[in-house]
């Protein structure tokens, strides 16, 4: 465990903030706007998500097809643009590194629903456990502290503690 | 914003788990007993229907290069992920497994063909091989540590 403690640069982890924050937005906007990649043709992101959801209810963790079905599905009108400006907030927060740790968070939350719904194993190659992954480490690393706002939040409250 | 400020290595330990985790899980169907004929039919197949429905330098790339030798390019394919599931498992010359992780996953990016923002687990898995070339994590609970305190200047680990 010699090498645990060795530094390495921080701006490693800028690259998967960028890049996760990217994604996110990116999700969220095509949702928003309706693009042909989140939208089943002639139907809105409301309708597609429902559609998605029902496709993806034989294959969801059993525990979490009742929530599915009594929860999610009669509110898809409400979650949907819901949950299309939180990968826009998500996506931007990661992008500029305010409040990184909270919200790679709740961006972690919404990929354990993800893959909970596609049924798919944590451990294995499928897309919600990859970007996973790869927020773990900007959680573990302090994501934001480098080409990010939340540098200057950081010595704001460094010199707010030394005064 | 400054670009100085360092993390623990160990950081990236969870990472390089993660990606050696996740392509045992995609290399056990191409290497495991009874399914290596399977997978050497069916890769040339498959970058076969992608040559005929795609255009672009890639796709030329696969039609010249890949596709008169399919069985070589299947059999480098699951050899590749085996080295590199073995290489992230044991932290054993790492950044030499996270290199040729990098290369399977751009290729695969590449067939796929998505555009750059969307939902990828080809670019997610090429992002996170990234990270672990540049962090080098074989050196916490791994073999590396013990090959950087021998050879400290190769690059390899």
């Amino acid at each position: 465990m010699a090498g645990a403690f060795e530094q390495v640069p921080r701006w490693v982890l800028v690259i998967p903030r960028l890049y996760v924050g990217v994604v996110f937005w990116a999700a969220g906007a095509g949702q928003l706007a309706g693009s042909e990649e989140w939208t089943l043709p002639g139907q809105g992101w409301p309708a597609s998500m429902h559609a998605q959801i029902v496709a993806w209810i034989p294959q969801s963790a059993s525990w979490y097809s009742a929530f599915e079905t009594n929860s999610v599905l009669p509110h898809t009108d409400v979650l949907a643009p819901a949950l299309a400006m939180a990968h826009l907030v998500i996506g931007l927060a990661l992008v500029l590194g305010v409040w990184t740790r909270l919200v790679a968070v709740m961006a972690a939350l919404l990929l354990l629903n993800y893959a909970a719904a596609e049924g798919t194993a944590l451990y294995g190659a499928g897309e919600p456990s990859a970007y996973l992954a790869l927020l773990l480490v900007v959680w573990l690393g302090r994501g934001g502290e480098t080409l990010g706002v939340d540098a200057i939040l950081a010595s704001r409250r460094t010199k707010g503690g030394s005064s | 914003m400054a670009m100085h400020g360092t993390v623990p290595r160990i950081v990236a330990l969870p990472l390089r788990l993660y990606l050696a985790s996740a392509f045992l899980m995609e290399v056990r169907h191409k290497v495991a007993p009874g399914k290596w004929t399977g997978w050497i039919q069916w890769m040339p197949t498959h970058i076969l229907h992608h040559v005929q429905h795609n255009t672009g330098l890639y796709s030329d790339f696969l039609a010249s290069i890949v596709v008169p030798h399919g069985a070589l390019f299947a059999a480098l394919v699951a050899l590749g992920e085996l080295g590199v599931t073995i290489s992230l498992l044991l932290g054993l010359t790492t950044r030499l497994g996270a290199a040729v992780g990098i290369l399977l996953t751009m290729n695969y990016a590449l067939l796929n063909g998505t555009s750059l923002p969307s939902v990828s687990n080809d670019r997610a898995l090429l992002v996170g091989f990234i990270v672990v070339l540049l962090a080098a994590p074989g050196r916490v609970l791994g073999l590396d540590a013990y090959l950087a305190r021998r050879w400290p200047r190769v690059i390899l680990w």
